[in-house]
């Protein structure tokens, strides 16, 4: 048999987002708890995808829900979603705070500190792994030194598999702008991966070859 | 299929958006055809790979565990300092509401203090006047007459073909002026009047709806007109009136005062 607050928690889980910030801004700390655990992994992601920071990531997921808190009323059902809306004061802290801080690109201790944290697969093989790790961090260079208005787009589009509409929603642009500033993005991805893929690639599929598929 | 198509929908392409089946065949069979566009589809490729590994390799990232906790204490710090009920937007845009009509409220009566102000000065100066005037109903014990019997001229000094009778002054406010004795009486002993006299035609029974005594000043001169004497040295001089002003706005009766 459920209990009280067992069916509470329960009765939670199944809330809306809004109906949990309804709760949250009427006073039930358990409705907060509920919409955080809900959603501070993709405000975290997206703040450290862009900032290439943890420690900005972690200021900045705290700011975002402590402003939820101060500020929540603001939120407007008919403009989006909770997630929508809070991607999109993550935004405009990043934005902030990198500007603040003239940080256009990841400080290298941080930058090597985070990447003890990205875990591989256990099934690849070493040298599948070290491509791949070596693959991503060229990636996540790329994406890091992207102008920040390419940069949102390809963390919230291609990172965090956010649709179109709510992009747009989220960057308070029209949805070809999305299109169009994905579309250049990538583009200046490929430029900056084209040297450095070519020659990975041609070595990996050698030594590939020849560990991988003895 | 053209390059120029081909480039606007590569992306969706390789990324797996939902598309057309005939615009996928097309780009497909264009990438065949053209070495560039073939190329560009395999960067393309290459490139939504890596991105979807370095997604893969975040996707497990959250923020630390102890952000909850620390967030839960700020909420908590937050209820015990602002109420729910203070934090919703609601009665802030009361308080503005409220406010903005005390401010509203207090202009207007500012505005109608300074209108007033004025009013209230024209009235006390014009209060010793009223006073002065001879408004016998403001007397005690009878309403009208202050003037002595000697002084009053009698009916037969009127003008021939008018009514003899004397209309009483009626007030259009019917409460009694409260006016000290002692001023009562410098003016009845300071001024003498006659009785009233109807002017033209008009019904001196019509005032008992109301009516109004205006101090006017006439020509000497006048006084003949009602039979009374005049005294033919100080001919040109004017001399104080009351007029009877009824309700309808036109003079009912006059009479002189000295």
């Amino acid at each position: 048999m459920t209990t009280g607050p067992n069916l509470r928690m329960t009765q939670r889980n199944d809330l809306s987002d809004n109906d949990l910030l309804r709760l949250m801004l009427a006073g039930d700390e358990e409705a907060l708890a509920q919409l955080y655990r809900r959603r501070q992994a993709s405000v975290y992601r997206f703040a450290l995808q862009m900032s290439g920071s943890k420690s900005i990531a972690e200021d900045v997921t705290q700011e975002v829900f402590l402003f939820l808190m101060r500020e929540g009323q603001v939120f407007d059902p008919a403009r989006g979603s909770v997630g929508a809306f809070l991607l999109g004061v993550a935004r405009n802290y990043v934005l902030r705070r990198l500007r603040v801080e003239h940080l256009l690109s990841p400080l290298a201790d941080e930058h090597e500190e985070e990447q003890s944290v990205f875990q591989a697969p256990a099934d690849l093989c070493p040298l599948e792994d070290l491509t791949r790790a070596e693959t991503i961090e060229n990636v996540r260079k790329a994406v890091l030194s992207l102008p920040a208005k390419y940069r949102e787009v390809v963390v919230l589009c291609e990172l965090q598999d956010v649709s179109y509409v709510e992009t747009a929603e989220i960057l308070g642009c029209a949805i070809g702008t999305v299109r169009s500033r994905l579309h250049r993005a990538r583009a200046l991805l490929l430029s900056k991966l084209r040297p450095a893929e070519s020659v990975a690639d041609a070595d990996s599929a050698s030594v590939k070859s020849a560990r991988c598929f003895a | 299929m053209n390059c120029q198509k081909f480039e606007q929908v590569v992306g969706d392409l390789v990324r797996g958006r939902m598309m057309e089946a005939d615009v996928r065949a097309g780009v497909l069979a264009h990438s065949e055809e053209c070495g560039l566009c073939s190329a560009r589809l395999r960067d393309e490729g290459t490139l939504t790979r890596g991105l979807q590994l370095l997604a893969v390799d975040t996707e497990s990232l959250s923020a630390p565990p102890e952000m909850e906790l620390k967030l839960r204490e700020a909420f908590r710090q937050r209820q015990a300092v602002v109420p729910p009920a203070a934090t919703s937007a609601r009665p802030r845009y009361w308080w503005a509401a409220v406010a903005a009509v005390l401010l509203i409220a207090m202009t207007v009566a500012a505005m109608w203090w300074r209108s007033a102000t004025p009013q209230q000065e024209v009235a006390r100066e014009e209060a010793p006047k009223k006073i002065e005037a001879p408004k016998q109903v403001v007397a005690p014990n009878g309403p009208r007459e202050v003037a002595p019997k000697e002084a009053v001229l009698n009916a037969e000094n009127v003008e021939p073909g008018r009514s003899a009778v004397t209309p009483r002054p009626i007030r259009r406010n019917t409460k009694p002026r409260q006016v000290p004795e002692t001023q009562l009486a410098n003016h009845v002993s300071n001024e003498i009047a006659t009785d009233f006299m109807p002017l033209g035609d008009l019904n001196p029974a019509s005032l008992q709806d109301g009516g109004q005594i205006v101090r006017v000043k006439v020509r000497r001169s006048t006084l003949v007109r009602f039979g009374l004497p005049v005294n033919m040295e100080r001919y040109n001089e004017n001399v104080k009136a009351d007029v009877l002003v009824g309700s309808d706005g036109l003079a009912h009766a006059i009479r002189f005062v000295q």
